[in-house]
């Protein structure tokens, strides 16, 4: 997550996600919620949403600041839709998945931001080599912590 | 799971309501007046179980409302969002003093919204609702916990005079993991005891997004 928290706390954090949106009760929840409330709206960050649905490390606070600082860059990013930076996208896609028929889970991965500096979205993908279930598929750009670095050093 | 029963007494239910006490007060002292604070995983999830209580309700003139296990006093937020012009005298009630202690700082500046720490409900009002109150039996035998649940519910009806409402977790599906510390029940023992023992009409709510129930409850007039 390109320096925000721990390399070992990203897998995590992403499982924390997947979770919330996870075959059967999960998306059926999020579905709910979405009904009701119109969480996920234009206008709407997916930072602010995440921290409504305290979706993200929940006590370990250092964990949790890198979460939303990463989250609050996604405005920052551009997405596989040129009108639409990163966060913009992820909103707009959820608001239409989770109103659709019959919506999949969700399913949050992580790409090298080396191979597509975006985020962008899957309709209908089979993202778990050892699963067949479908999902709507999202993938974040990250970079390794050591380029980070690398590029910090070559600026001085 | 049988007709659940009604033989405990309060001096029985001793051990359980002591329990729930330092089970709340250490939730809020970890986490403070936020849906974390009271078990909850987040402030919608929260609210999606007040629109399905709230059901019971006519907000169409005003009325008084017993919040058992009343937490921070969550619902004042939401009611003051959703239904903005409803008038309700609200009194919360929970176990856990420092749960009380919470939400009087927290509401203090409203005077329709009163908080009690009691095993009791002190008070008769229009209607009576309890949100999450029977789903985290910690180790309390099932028996015990039943009766726990046997007797709110008898005395949400004694006061309740339009009703009340509760909610439960639903099982699991076959195969699925249960914490054995959690509270699941199919809804059909409570429809048959809110209708048997306690000669009430019940409405089933379910299907609404979350593993769980809403029963909302109305005396018969005969």
């Amino acid at each position: 997550m390109g320096g925000f928290t721990y390399d070992f706390y990203v897998s995590g954090m992403l499982e924390s996600v997947n979770l919330r949106f996870a075959p059967g009760d999960g998306i059926k929840e999020m579905i709910a919620l979405q009904k009701e409330f119109d969480i996920f709206s234009e206008g709407r960050s997916v930072r602010n949403i995440f921290a409504l649905l305290n979706i993200g490390p929940t006590e370990n606070w250092a964990q949790r600041r890198g979460w939303y600082r990463f989250l609050s860059s996604l405005t920052e990013l551009p997405s596989d839709k040129r009108d639409q930076n990163a966060d913009q996208r992820i909103v707009s896609a959820l608001r239409a998945h989770l109103a659709s028929k019959e919506a999949l889970p969700v399913y949050f991965a992580a790409h090298a931001s080396s191979r597509n500096p975006g985020v962008y979205v899957r309709g209908r993908d089979t993202p778990l080599v050892y699963s067949t279930q479908e999902y709507m598929t999202i993938s974040l750009p990250m970079t390794a912590i050591e380029k980070n670095r690398e590029k910090r050093r070559a600026k001085r | 799971m049988t007709m659940p029963t009604h033989t405990n007494t309060d001096a029985d239910l001793g051990d359980v309501y002591a329990a729930i006490e330092r089970y709340y007060t250490s939730m809020i002292t970890k986490f403070g007046p936020t849906p974390r604070g009271v078990d909850w995983t987040c402030r919608p999830t929260q609210e999606l179980r007040f629109v399905q209580l709230l059901k019971l309700c006519s907000f169409s003139s005003a009325f008084s409302l017993n919040d058992v296990g009343c937490g921070y006093g969550a619902l004042i937020a939401y009611v003051a969002r959703r239904h903005a012009d409803a008038s309700i005298n609200y009194l919360g009630i929970d176990l856990s003093p420092a749960m009380v202690r919470s939400a009087r700082r927290l509401w203090r500046g409203r005077s329709d919204a009163k908080f009690v720490a009691a095993n009791a409900i002190p008070r008769s009002a229009d209607y009576s609702i309890a949100s999450g109150i029977f789903n985290v039996k910690l180790d309390q035998p099932l028996p015990r916990w039943e009766s726990f649940i046997a007797m709110t519910l008898a005395g949400m009806r004694a006061t309740g005079r339009r009703g009340f409402a509760a909610n439960f977790m639903a099982p699991l599906p076959h195969g699925a993991r249960a914490q054995a510390e959690l509270y699941r029940t199919p809804p059909e023992p409570w429809i048959r005891y809110c209708e048997r023992t306690l000669g009430s009409s019940v409405e089933l709510l379910a299907d609404y997004g979350l593993r769980e129930f809403t029963l909302l409850v109305r005396p018969q007039f005969s």
